[in-house]
């Protein structure tokens, strides 16, 4: 597991630690893959698909991919941000994101990501999806017009003997984040607190008064998502 | 549709065949693209070749209350 391997991404030889999650290494050496599913100790789940990366020849999320000897990765050629680009452009359309209103504008990782991008005009029809809001369960909504089905909830908000909060209804086109009925005793504000920061959009909202945070004191005020941020550099 | 819409068509079934997770889809995109160069004929039948877009309203009939209004 030591052992060191040599990968080369966007032409540059790196030594690394084999059989580690990619984008998590090459991360504190500077290069950023961006990621809306994955989270810092969580399983990666390969979900979101933003962090798409040419490895070899073959399209792989960075998430899910292990480094190993001879690695050659594409992380910022002109293929890879297209497809990036689109996939994040789906993401946009297939909800109905509206950042001026959203109380997580500028601590949303996907609006983030978006102005990383430089996302202006979308090439895609919107869908304007007709969604309601659930606001059934103790101290945490989910506003279901900003959720991406990233996973993150599901996996990482656990109570201690690690049952889930979440869950997803229906299949395919039709899929739904819902909160289980039988944890709403559990959903302490601390638990939501914690859903509503793990959530890369605004989906999960605690039920509090809104946008405490002034603006120029949020996340990416300043700056977009990068590896510095994620990192703390 | 317009032929923009077929280029569109084109651009999403490459996108959901390269960064699909599962072989189904890998594979989703195929018989839209190989219909696509195969039947392109009967494709570019159905859409209009003059037009740039096609409006899901009609302007002046949703302006015609207010206009007679106006008048």
């Amino acid at each position: 597991m030591t052992d060191k391997v040599t990968i080369t991404i966007d032409g540059e030889s790196l030594k690394v630690p084999a059989n580690k999650p990619l984008i998590a290494t090459v991360a504190k050496l500077g290069h950023y893959i961006p990621t809306l599913c994955d989270y810092k100790d969580l399983m990666p789940a390969g979900t979101c698909r933003i962090c798409t990366v040419k490895a070899n020849g073959r399209f792989q999320t960075a998430c899910m991919l292990k480094t190993s000897e001879g690695l050659e990765v594409e992380n910022n050629s002109d293929e890879v941000l297209d497809l990036r680009k689109s996939i994040l452009e789906m993401m946009f359309v297939e909800g109905n994101h509206i950042c001026p209103v959203c109380e997580k504008s500028g601590n949303c990782d996907l609006q983030s990501i978006g102005y990383r991008y430089q996302l202006t005009v979308h090439k895609f029809p919107h869908l304007y999806p007709k969604r309601k809001l659930d606001a059934s369960a103790p101290n945490l909504m989910v506003e279901y017009n900003r959720c991406i089905q990233c996973r993150r909830c599901i996996r990482g908000i656990r109570d201690e003997d690690d049952n889930a909060f979440f869950f997803f209804e229906n299949r395919g086109n039709n899929v739904k984040l819902v909160i289980d009925p039988s944890m709403f005793d559990k959903l302490t504000p601390k638990i939501a607190n914690a859903a509503a920061k793990i959530c890369p959009v605004g989906a999960l909202m605690k039920k509090e008064p809104g946008y405490q945070i002034p603006i120029g004191k949020r996340h990416y005020d300043k700056e977009p998502k990068s590896y510095k941020k994620e990192n703390k550099v | 549709g317009v032929v923009k819409d077929l280029e569109r068509l084109e651009e999403i079934a490459n996108v959901v065949r390269k960064s699909s997770r599962c072989g189904l889809g890998q594979t989703a995109g195929n018989p839209v693209l190989q219909s696509l160069t195969k039947f392109k004929d009967s494709y570019d039948k159905r859409v209009s070749q003059e037009l740039e877009f096609i409006s899901e309203f009609d302007l002046e009939e949703s302006l015609r209350k207010a206009r007679e209004g106006i008048s």
